[in-house]
């Protein structure tokens, strides 16, 4: 072969890549060939994807050199893609498309050129189904190619008669054509891998992003559950100033306080802190605060009312739910307060005229573990100026950068000293103290306080 | 956030051994569930939780260490605490803990309690 036939050969194949370039550029985005990518095959998109790779291969025969009547041609380019990205249809529709031309320009090869460009086409199918119905990948697809137009070469010679002319056609056209049939479906294959890569992508950003826009609806759900059940105020008791506060952490709920009025000018008071997050946890704490409301309105002692809540409550917890809680009733005529500590963080009661703190310790089991659990009680004399300090373990668990832990020490300090302001003040100077602590660090809890002044 | 629970597994016979140490608070209970929960789906009917080196526990992780408590007794296993400090048995007493679960001084005693032995 003479320099300028190979100079002709390479332009011709440069030429041939350019527009299988655009071509696999342009039929990969169809919305038929997206639709088969995604397993969607319908008689319609299997029809045209047949045309555009049936054009595909006509093509291959027109822009193809002939040599001795036989040309080095990518005719077989696109049956082999039709079958081995959409499956034997489209692979042999492409083929028949392909082959009926070639046989229709006949010629010494029209025979085994024609069949060669259907069995492509089938074979490139049968790949697609042994794959499991998926592209095969870059390499399977090149290797196929090759070995199709090994093949291909294979019948020519076995076909073609006399057979000394077969022999010099494929070994004029053979490397050309493996090679231009390689290229052309490596292009295919590069481009199809990229496109499923993509849409992979694609898809698990698309996953990512409506799994963390139900997460946060979840959140939002949670939130609204958990504020709807405060108190949106408290009531007013004389003798009494009372001041409290919640913030709700972002992913941990289910903290509450409330304070019921009961016969006889007393009033119940409660904090409690149900372990868990989210939708669950903000339920659970709805049904606690429920469960505790109405047992309190009963006229019984604190501990019978705690014992039911209790038991009511054990009833309906599911996978290690339990709320502690601390209820407290004050009888404001007869200056007294009796509470019972269900496994909370015991409050404390800072006495007017005294530097101790008294921790008002658990009495029983947290709510929820034990359904026929027993639970005591202790009462109080309130003189005037004691102070209540109701909190949850949200507050003294506030962590600063250095994972050091606000503590209850802090939290007696920042009380100590303004006993006599009122409880508004004291819950502010503690939501304060425990912010300018904590600075950046995320808040892991619920924060909740309660502060009980006797005036 | 920086590491505050460690955990560590074994296994001596039938029982799962769990070994918590650091913190277990609302930032850091997860991850212990997680782990226990891992043990517990495998399989394990037996656990015994080593708190040796555990120095503090919030409401949330009684919690993981209840929701453990309930699913193996639904499934008839057994869950054994090990060896808690005098801080944490501090919490696990207000909180009732002491009444449910099975709290023994070390490792070899908790082990020893299991029905069907090491």
């Amino acid at each position: 072969m003479a320099f300028s036939e190979f100079g002709d050969l390479f332009f011709v194949l440069f030429q041939m890549i350019c527009v299988i370039l655009v071509a696999a550029y342009l039929i990969t985005r169809t919305a038929s060939f997206t639709r088969v990518l995604d397993g969607l095959v319908t008689w319609k998109s299997q029809a045209i994807l047949i045309l555009l790779f049936g054009a595909l291969s006509i093509y291959g025969t027109e822009s193809g050199i002939t040599i001795l009547g036989a040309t080095a041609n990518v005719r077989d380019l696109g049956p082999m893609v039709g079958g081995l990205a959409c499956g034997p249809v489209v692979g042999l529709g492409a083929g028949l498309i392909g082959a009926a031309y070639r046989f229709s320009l006949a010629g010494f090869t029209a025979v085994p050129c024609s069949a060669a460009t259907i069995l492509a086409g089938l074979f490139g199918g049968l790949i697609f189904l042994l794959s499991g119905r998926k592209f095969v990948g870059i390499h399977g697809a090149v290797l196929f190619a090759i070995g199709m137009e090994a093949f291909h070469m294979g019948i020519t010679l076995l076909l073609c008669r006399p057979f000394d002319q077969a022999l010099t056609v494929v070994r004029e056209v053979a490397l050309p054509m493996i090679i231009a049939n390689a290229i052309g479906v490596f292009i295919f294959a590069l481009i199809i891998g990229n496109l499923i890569t993509e849409r992979q992508t694609k898809a698990e950003r698309d996953a990512y992003l409506s799994e963390l826009e139900r997460k946060k609806a979840e959140l939002r759900i949670a939130h609204d559950i958990q504020m709807s059940f405060l108190p949106e105020r408290l009531p007013d008791v004389p003798g009494l100033d009372i001041a409290a506060f919640s913030l709700p952490a972002k992913e941990v709920g289910g903290d509450f306080y409330d304070a019921i009025p009961l016969s006889g000018q007393r009033i119940a008071f409660v904090i409690a802190d149900v372990a868990g997050k989210g939708v669950p946890a903000a339920l659970f704490m709805a049904l606690s605060r429920t469960v505790l409301r109405a047992n309190a309105l009963i006229p019984r002692s604190a501990r019978d009312a705690v014992r039911e809540a209790n038991a009511l409550i054990a009833a309906d917890a599911k996978s290690g739910m339990f709320v502690t809680l601390f209820y407290a009733v004050v009888d404001p005529v007869k200056k007294t307060l009796t509470y019972v500590n269900a496994g909370h963080n015991p409050p404390l009661l800072f006495r007017s005229g005294s530097e101790r703190v008294l921790e008002l310790k658990g009495t029983g089991i947290i709510l929820g573990v034990m359904p026929d659990a027993d639970y005591g009680e202790e009462t109080l004399a309130l003189e005037k100026n004691d102070l209540v300090l109701l909190y949850t373990d949200g507050v003294t668990e506030a962590i600063d950068s250095h994972e050091k832990q606000f503590g209850e020490q802090r939290l007696i300090e920042t009380v100590t000293g303004c006993h006599d302001l009122p409880s508004r003040e004291i819950v502010d100077r503690i939501r304060r103290a425990v912010a300018d602590f904590s600075g950046d660090e995320p808040q892991f809890d619920d924060q909740t306080l309660m502060v009980l002044r006797v005036v | 956030m920086s590491e505050r629970v460690d955990i560590l597994e074994r296994r001596a016979g039938a029982v799962d051994i769990i070994a918590v140490k650091g913190r277990l608070d609302a930032g850091s209970s997860e991850k212990a569930e997680e782990r226990i929960n891992r043990v517990l789906d495998a399989g394990g009917r037996y656990l015994l939780i080593n708190l040796c080196d555990l120095d503090y526990i919030s409401s949330s992780g009684l919690r993981v260490l209840l929701a453990a408590l309930k699913r193996l007794k639904k499934d008839g296993g057994a869950l054994r605490i090990a060896c808690a400090q005098p801080q944490i048995l501090e919490v696990f007493t207000m909180a009732g803990f002491h009444r449910i679960f099975s709290l023994s001084p070390d490792e070899a005693t908790a082990l020893a309690g299991f029905p069907a032995g090491p």
